[in-house]
């Protein structure tokens, strides 16, 4: 992705969860009671922060304490 | 009842065996007629249907007891043969086709079974049949990955036996629940022997090892069956189970968190099994009504959406020979209906309203927010967002999108394959639009509308902002060349070591012994080489030489005849003396 497409695209979420966050306000009829149900636009924020957990969780602590050598086990090329 | 009854699985083996002994040219007509012929077997079976077969010792199998449960999944078991046998149409052997046939007919004989024996047959016809998927792939890596494959469902298909045995030597021939308790020995054995199959971490490493190693065509099969075959168990055996709902959770999760670090394309697949499974473990945990229907519903779509990634991941190996994501890019100009159909497959796992990942995942997660387990429902949430990032995000971008890799198109894709990813694809749309068509077979009843502002607006807004993160990060997000160590470590190097030590130990103190009795012998024999030294009786100079002989050599001991001819003499003496006096 070219940083002008990127550009483009994050323009694309904006407007989706702008009119999103509308839809939700006007039409919305919440099942649940906690405050995560009622408050508008609470998945914006789980969305953003859990990606971020998600990726940064593993990539920076996964990966690095479970990624190994592709040889690790015994390279796998031949019978024993 | 037990009027004739057509049992689709029988049909599915029988399919195997004529496609293993007809020619070439005929197998892939058997191949794709076959299951469509268990498909109207399985639409012939109605709720009620029995087929009871006399055994011995007064004991009868059921091996046909339809209800709702199980119909639901017997149609898709049944679905999901007659689309893997035209993606596998192509292939030239004939024990994958007759392992494949049998895989699918086994799943389907545990799954429309009523016996707890039925059941335990047709579950290791299905580890025996599934084994063949991985080794037909031929490659060293194969090999292995299916002996590892087979000594771990060997583990759990004995652990369910044992459960099974104590369950039928208590009298309890029919499959039942048993989560009301008691907690015994059975419940535990017979959880566990489900659990290997449903994936449950830590006893998960099996499948993320052997599913990417099996054929192009076999891990579609394979990505099929033995989870969900484990998934209808739960849910027919353990439903309301409470601690599963936190297992499926962390499974949940799991997966979708190593799947963001995997390489190998049907390896990062088969995390997603387990990261999926797990949305269906917590709702058997969770046990209303709209959670099992949630589950089943989920196993459904599950089916469909998954079978169709593993296609267009084979497909894709099929045509490049390549399998980790790092030399992939620009597959979507090179391969465009491949990419259409990734496409759909990915939205519909990830949820997204129209396709169908959206009108099953979103059961659960709402069953867990009415049954009051909040946690639950955003731990939940949180996975849909790590499903989202790992295979819509990452596959489709660095596999399919991305310029700048130079992936050549080596073969040309079948033209089977293209039918069977086409409707795979059709399924997953037309079951996103009209959910009805899905939820009429569930087998509760539950009151429960998918398309709602609120659920739309949650998921829009909750994958839209989750794509933010990625591409911030997106030039750190591709793949290393590196393997990600996972449970399977266990077996592979620490549970090698502890054999390796444990047999050198044996063999070090078998060497030990054998030294130490060889001492003994060789100290006994020295001793014993000559007896009459423990009398005290000092040999005799070998006459002329002058040496004592080392070992016994009666020479040296014997004294001259005339001595022992005196006692007898006397002795004979005295005694005819006696006789002739007394």
């Amino acid at each position: 992705m070219q940083s002008l497409n990127k550009k483009k695209i994050y323009i694309i979420i904006a407007i989706a969860v702008a009119v999103s966050v509308v839809l939700e306000v006007l039409m919305a009829h919440p099942h649940g009671h906690n405050f995560w149900h009622t408050m508008p636009g609470f998945d914006i924020i789980m969305g953003f922060v859990g990606g971020w957990a998600l990726i940064l969780f593993a990539k920076k602590l996964l990966g690095p304490l479970l990624q190994r050598d592709e040889n690790y086990y015994d390279g796998g090329d031949g019978d024993e | 009842m037990n009027s004739m009854v057509f049992h689709p699985g029988l049909i599915l083996i029988a399919t195997g065996f004529i496609a293993a002994i007809v020619p070439k040219s005929i197998r892939k007509f058997v191949l794709a007629g076959g299951p469509l012929v268990a498909l109207a077997a399985m639409f012939s079976l109605s709720y009620g249907a029995e087929w009871i077969v006399p055994f011995i010792n007064g004991i009868d199998l059921h091996v046909v007891q339809v209800d709702r449960l199980n119909w639901v999944f017997g149609l898709i078991f049944s679905m999901m043969a007659a689309i893997g046998g035209i993606y596998s149409m192509h292939n030239k052997s004939w024990m994958e086709a007759l392992a494949s046939m049998c895989y699918a007919g086994g799943a389907l004989g545990v799954t429309l079974c009523g016996d707890w024996m039925t059941l335990i047959f047709f579950w290791e016809l299905m580890a025996a049949s599934s084994l063949f998927l991985i080794w037909c792939n031929n490659t060293a890596k194969s090999r292995k990955a299916g002996f590892r494959y087979l000594l771990v469902h060997m583990f759990g298909g004995n652990m369910l036996l044992a459960g099974i045995f104590l369950k039928v030597s208590a009298g309890e021939m029919m499959v039942s629940s048993l989560a009301a308790g008691p907690h015994d020995l059975a419940f535990w054995l017979i959880l566990i022997g489900v659990a290997v199959n449903a994936a449950i971490p830590p006893i998960h490493g099996w499948l993320v090892d052997a599913y990417p190693e099996g054929t192009i065509t076999g891990s579609v099969f394979l990505s099929s069956f033995t989870t969900k075959v484990a998934v209808y168990c739960l849910i027919r055996i353990f439903a309301g189970t409470e601690f599963l709902m936190w297992v499926g959770v962390i499974m949940a999760l799991y997966g979708a968190c190593f799947a963001i670090i995997e390489n190998d394309m049907r390896r990062l697949l088969a995390y997603h099994i387990v990261s999926q499974v797990g949305f269906m473990v917590a709702g058997v945990g969770i046990g209303t009504d709209l959670a099992l229907n949630g589950a089943t519903a989920h196993a459904f779509s599950h089916i469909l959406y998954k079978s169709l990634l593993f296609m267009c991941a084979g497909a894709v190996i099929y045509a490049t020979g390549i399998r980790k994501i790092n030399h992939l890019g620009g597959l979507a100009k090179k391969m465009p209906f491949v990419f259409v159909c990734f496409v759909i497959a990915a939205f519909s796992i990830s949820g997204i309203p129209l396709f169908n990942g959206f009108i099953s995942k979103s059961i659960t997660i709402t069953a867990a927010m009415e049954a009051g387990f909040p946690a639950i429902e955003l731990l939940l949430q949180l996975a849909s967002v790590g499903t989202f990032l790992s295979i819509t995000m990452k596959m489709i971008y660095f596999i399919f999108l991305r310029e700048g890799k130079d992936v050549e198109i080596k073969n040309e894709i079948p033209k089977n394959m293209y039918v069977a990813m086409g409707i795979g694809a059709a399924l997953c749309t037309v079951y996103g639009i009209f959910p009805d068509l899905l939820y009429r077979f569930l087998p509760f009843a539950m009151e429960y509308h998918p398309f709602t502002v609120d659920h739309i607006v949650q998921y829009i807004q909750l994958l839209c902002v989750a794509m933010v993160p990625f591409m911030m990060y997106l030039s750190h997000m591709e793949p290393h060349e590196q393997l990600t160590l996972d449970t399977d470590w266990l077996y592979r190097k620490p549970f090698v070591a502890l054999v390796l030590s444990i047999s050198s130990l044996v063999c070090a103190t078998r060497a030990a012994l054998g030294g130490f009795f060889r001492w003994i012998y060789d100290a006994f024999n020295e001793l014993m080489a000559n007896p009459m030294q423990f009398l005290c009786q000092e040999p005799r100079t070998m006459e002329g030489t002058g040496d004592v002989p080392d070992k016994y050599n009666p020479d040296s001991y014997r004294t001259a005849i005339g001595e022992p001819m005196v006692i007898i003499m006397a002795v004979f003496l005295v005694a005819v003396a006696f006789i002739a006096f007394a």
